[in-house]
């Protein structure tokens, strides 16, 4: 299987758990096991939220008081 | 339905542990920068770690909420330790007036690898930028993303490869390929609107003059060189990923200086311990999604590709 599907299927699948949970975070994407590059996260977060016209907020991450920041789609109520 | 219940508790004692790490290197970032605090004479630090986040309006609100409870006993000198790739230029501006009114006496930024892009506009906004030998400044240049509607896929490119496209189409013009030059001036998407991309250009442009001359080269003396520092990030480099380390930024005018001694020491563990960090939250993500992946109903997963529903299942197979 060559990168350029393995990058689909990493579309597809980030779809599938936007659609299923509401929302999606860079994070999660970078977490998708076949997606080889990080910055092909980015690519596939900018396009599902174009696609879905997504609102992007963001969440500290931290355990501590340090800012750490996840960024994240979240679909509109009627999506 | 066992086996998903017990894969779940063992992905909570694994995010358990991966909290307890992550809890223990960012309290060690933190006597870090204490440390340089007290290296930088009593100098407030800022972190400022995007990572692969890119700033954009909604992320101004919240960094400006973290300055407002962490700033707020500054004595008007700040250093920021910037990790940054960059992300919306507008938000970028707003963020370095920001900084630059908490550090209204010295404002100075510490790079110790990335700031890249619009990250690169905001150090400039400082009285001084100090860099690690590897750290790295970007060209300024404002990236468009746009769907090719055509192919169907994504491209990136900076207003400055609108002037090249169109020199090509000229010379082939020139060199008699009418044909060739007809043809590649059909596939130019939005024809309208390259003249607006490439007046994007004069933003990024405009915004780096404007910071420039605050704090860095605040005599109208020097107006000129700023001019020429701001039209060289705008449109001075071949690439928007090109490599602009301490000696090129010091060539195209702009105050830097190596960190060197006990500063660099303390600047390179912290993004060590920074790296370290991500790595272990990216594990704790991977976890995560194969959980989500887990709980997809049936449903979605038979709808997916064949190819995919084969990876996934060879994926969940092999834990």
């Amino acid at each position: 299987m060559n990168y350029i599907s393995l990058n689909k299927l990493s579309l597809e699948l980030a779809e599938r758990l936007l659609l299923k949970n509401g929302e999606l975070s860079i994070q999660d994407i970078k977490g998708i096991p076949f997606l080889h590059d990080e910055r092909d996260a980015e690519t596939i977060f900018f396009l599902l939220k174009n696609k879905y016209q997504a609102e992007v907020y963001y969440r500290k991450i931290s355990v501590s008081e340090l800012p750490y920041w996840d960024e994240i789609i979240k679909l509109k109520k009627n999506e | 339905m066992g086996k998903n219940r017990a894969l779940k508790g063992k992905t909570i004692d694994k995010n358990r542990e991966a909290d307890k790490k992550i809890k223990k290197i960012e309290e060690e970032i933190k006597n870090k920068i204490d440390v340089l605090k007290t290296q930088r004479s009593g100098v407030l630090c800022y972190p400022f770690f995007l990572g692969g986040i890119s700033m954009s309006p909604s992320l101004v609100d919240d960094i400006y909420e973290d300055i407002r409870d962490k700033c707020k006993d500054c004595d008007g000198r700040l250093d920021v330790i910037l990790d940054s790739g960059g992300g919306d230029i507008d938000s970028a501006y707003n963020l370095a007036l920001l900084l630059q009114r908490v550090g209204h006496r010295e404002l100075n930024f510490i790079i110790p690898r990335w700031a890249k892009s619009a990250a690169t506009l905001l150090a400039c906004s400082g009285n001084c930028i100090l860099m690690s030998p590897v750290a790295e400044l970007g060209p300024v240049d404002p990236q468009i993303t746009e769907l090719n509607p055509l192919e169907g896929r994504l491209e990136q490119f900076s207003p400055l490869h609108i002037d090249s496209t169109l020199d090509l189409i000229r010379s082939e013009f020139e060199n008699g390929n009418e044909k060739l030059a007809k043809g590649l001036l059909e596939r130019l998407q939005f024809p309208l609107t390259l003249g607006s991309f490439r007046k994007s250009l004069d933003i990024g442009r405009q915004y780096l003059i404007r910071l420039l001359s605050s704090r860095m080269y605040p005599s109208p003396e020097d107006s000129q060189k700023v001019k020429e520092i701001a039209n060289r990030l705008t449109e001075g480099y071949a690439d928007h990923g090109f490599c602009i380390k301490i000696e090129e930024a010091k060539a195209i005018g702009l105050k830097v200086k190596e960190l060197t001694g006990n500063e660099l020491d303390i600047v390179w563990e912290i993004h060590k311990l920074n790296k370290e960090r991500r790595k272990i939250e990216k594990q704790k993500e991977e976890e995560k999604v194969m959980d989500m992946i887990r709980n997809l109903p049936p449903g979605l997963i038979d709808k997916l590709p064949q190819d995919i529903q084969k990876k996934l299942r060879s994926i969940i197979s092999e834990e």
